[in-house]
């Protein structure tokens, strides 16, 4: 009878190489873009069950009625999305997305469509604690996105002694603020922007420019796509000069 | 807005279930099978296998989705699963290796007077595996097993690596938009079916109480 | 010829050579006991008549057919069926019972005795078929034949389990009963299936003291014209009073054979001398 096993366990084996074809043939419709996002307000996030946000309204602007692609937007995990990018699963990062030298090292990035700024958010009573970058030092405890520009502008400081918390999303770093078990989180002034104050659910934390330097959003491609890349930016061009960027500005930015 | 949360939350645990169903089904097979072959008499098949397992068993769950889903685009330049089938492949072998293990250290530990008691009254290999030590291997690996199978309910929340839409998922989907108890209140439904299965196992074991192994 | 015929037979484990060449024959319906000091060989050579462990040289007739050919074997396995049908040919009682704990009393005895059945079920469909017989016929003549057997092995069961004693506790498991009564469910599974030879190994060895004596009543009770039996045992007593023919093993080598009146009346080995009289023989 082991014997039959041993043959039946080989079968299974073939079978499952022989799948694999199948699977080729599953994947990747040439025609689609499919871009990347993490749900982040205001670039991409849901209403009423609807994917909206700057983000999304650009890439669908600039992507679809400009330059006739066909889109998807498929969620992905932000830490992971060079590997999303370069392995295929995705052919676009557009999710406010700040450029910088190591990113444009393992990645091709379109010219900046937005400026944007990291703040520090905290409860709002502490909010007098901090006033320069310098202060961060003070805080027990820093919250932050992995990854993300925060994380590459809080590596460059002398912080010894203060606990870092990498966060899997800058939505749980509010979160780390709000429970207390973060004194501070450094997020975009996009987000904190759309998400603390009064009538949000952190209505209790207060954000505050410490003077970090301004950073560009860009979009990211494959080294090949080249192409693309070129007519994503002619685009760009038209729409600042239009004024269609900064009408999306006005809509989701400023409340 | 309870329900609301409660809706999201029953989607994202439909997908919890599902993914627990296949990887349990197929693994319990594919994990016997495994087993045989570690206890093969083909040399280079037991290497092969022991290798599989200690690879498996030797690097967390979550690499190994990762690497299921990304490697193939990343190396070849092409995908070979969709995110929910790279989920099942991966949890599948790994389960596959874990369960094998079990079912191994099970069947070793029936003895050898078994196998010959069958052997003399004329049984085949087929017959006293199946009529004789199948039940003892079973009533032995419940109490490991049912620490696998529950661990693997909690791993499915590892799917969300790759952005598959379990639970756990939709839950930090709230805590995104501000809304921070539903993640805590995910709890509940793995308890529940924690809490079903703990039930079903104590069941096979009065079932199986019968008889001294 | 004789009954059984085993000749020559040689076994070794790695380096230890447990049987250097044993060789003896059984008359049908005899008894013979097997005695020896432990590592003597005993358990191996019965291991050997059934099929449990390969010998490396020698051979075996039962009822002049070519049972064991140690030489031939070396050079083709034996498939599956061919090793089970002459594995019927013999019973084994173990030491140790090896009961199936998951079975009843009845199960364990009927178990075997019903795979048989299924099988000489599927060879009558098959010859029933070639016979030209199909559909309904096919299927009512069939579970004639299913359900005929099926009731005769019942029967054989419950009488064999009332021979040994245990009517009462058909429906028992194993890690219900004492040690005695589970080595008396052994042996009522070995006779079940009807073996041309019923062999014990050391039944007793593995029960309390108080328990053996019912052990040995019912294999006394088995002695009957024609059922032949091996017994590997150290009850001297036993093997004195039950046995047709005795033989005497010392490391791998049979010392001493013959009547049981030779060996245990006129000891002529030495071994032998010594072995008895440490296990009081003398004060029969």
């Amino acid at each position: 009878m082991k014997k039959f096993l041993s043959v039946a366990l080989c079968a299974l084996l073939c079978i499952g190489a022989a799948a694999l074809p199948v699977g080729f043939s599953a994947c990747g419709n040439d025609n689609v873009l499919v871009i990347g996002y993490t749900q982040y307000a205001p670039m991409n996030y849901f209403e009423n069950g609807i994917l909206t946000g700057h983000d999304t309204e650009l890439a669908t602007k600039v992507l679809h009625d400009e330059l006739g692609y066909d889109i998807e937007f498929q969620e992905i995990k932000w830490e992971a999305k060079i590997i999303e990018l370069n392995s295929g699963r995705i052919d676009l990062i557009w999710n406010g997305m700040t450029i910088t030298d190591a990113l444009k090292e393992s990645i091709l990035i379109t010219d900046p469509y937005m400026v944007n700024k990291q703040v520090l958010v905290t409860r709002a009573e502490d909010a007098g604690n901090y006033t320069a970058i310098a202060d961060l030092a003070k805080a027990d405890s820093i919250a932050y996105e992995s990854g993300s520009a925060a994380d590459t502008l809080i590596s460059e400081l002398d912080l010894t002694g203060v606990k870092l918390n990498s966060m899997d999303a800058q939505s749980n770093a509010l979160l780390e603020v709000k429970a207390g078990t973060s004194d501070v989180a450094v997020i975009d002034v996009t987000m904190a922007m759309s998400m603390t104050g009064e009538g949000t659910d952190y209505a209790n934390l207060a954000y505050k420019d410490i003077g970090f330097a301004e950073e560009q959003y860009g979009v990211g491609l494959r080294k090949s796509d080249t192409e693309l890349c070129k007519k994503i930016n002619e685009v760009f061009a038209e729409f600042e000069e239009n004024g269609t960027m900064d009408a999306l500005y006005q809509k989701y930015m400023v409340k | 807005m309870f329900w609301q949360v409660t809706l999201s939350l029953l989607e994202g645990f439909g997908t919890t279930c599902l993914i627990f169903i296949v990887t349990l089904a197929a693994s319990l097979v594919l994990g016997l099978l495994i087993a045989f072959g570690t206890m093969s008499r083909y040399k280079w098949l037991r290497a092969i296998l022991k290798t599989l397992i200690w690879i498996i068993r030797g690097t967390p769950l979550m690499l190994q989705v990762m690497v299921i889903f990304y490697v193939p685009g990343l190396l070849f330049h092409v995908n070979l699963f969709t995110r929910l089938t790279a989920v099942f492949v991966a949890f599948i072998i790994n389960y596959s290796c874990y369960f094998s293990e079990i079912y191994r250290g099970g069947i070793q530990s029936i003895s050898r007077g078994q196998y010959e008691a069958g052997q003399v009254l004329g049984m085949t290999r087929a017959q006293i595996f199946f009529r004789v030590v199948l039940v003892q291997v079973i009533k032995r690996i419940i109490p490991p097993m049912s620490n696998e199978v529950m661990t693997l309910v909690k791993d499915t929340s590892l799917a969300r690596v790759i952005l598959v839409e379990e639970i756990i998922k939709n839950a930090e989907d709230f805590v995104m938009r501000g809304l921070v108890w539903p993640l805590f209140y995910s709890a509940v439904f793995y308890l529940v079916f924690v809490g079903i299965l703990t039930l079903a196992f104590r069941f096979v074991e009065k079932r199986l109480a019968y008889f001294k192994v | 010829m004789a009954f059984l015929e085993v000749k020559n037979f040689e076994k070794s484990f790695g380096n230890n050579k447990v049987l250097k060449g044993v060789s003896f024959d059984l008359e049908k319906g005899q008894v013979l006991a097997i005695i020896g000091s432990s590592g003597g060989g005993k358990t191996t050579l019965l291991r050997c008549i059934n099929f449990l462990e390969t010998p490396d040289a020698g051979s075996m007739h039962l009822n002049g057919e070519l049972l064991i050919d140690a030489e031939a074997e070396k050079r083709t396995r034996k498939t599956e069926s061919e090793q089970r049908k002459r594995r019927l040919h013999f019973g084994l009682v173990f030491q140790q019972f090896n009961l199936f704990p998951q079975y009843s009393v009845l199960g364990n005895v009927l178990l075997a005795r019903r795979l048989l059945d299924a099988q000489s079920v599927k060879d009558k469909k098959r010859e029933l078929k070639s016979a030209g017989i199909r559909g309904k016929e096919l299927k009512s003549e069939l579970s004639v034949f299913a359900a005929e057997a099926e009731k005769r092995a019942n029967a054989d069961a419950l009488s064999i389990i009332e021979r040994v004693g245990l009517s009462d506790k058909l429906n028992a498991y194993p890690c219900e009963l004492s040690g005695g009564q589970c080595q008396r469910v052994a042996i009522a599974r070995a006779l079940a299936l009807t073996p041309d030879i019923l062999c014990f190994d050391e039944p007793t060895s593995a029960l309390d003291p108080e328990l053996t004596g019912e052990v040995l009543r019912v294999i006394r009770g088995l002695k009957s014209g024609d059922r032949t039996m091996i017994v590997v045992t150290h009850e001297m007593e036993f093997a004195h009073s039950v046995a047709d023919k005795v033989i005497f093993i010392a490391d791998g080598v049979i010392e001493e054979q013959g009547t049981t009146e030779d060996v245990f009346g006129a000891t002529r080995s030495e071994k032998a001398k010594a072995f008895l009289g440490s296990h009081g023989k003398t004060d029969i």
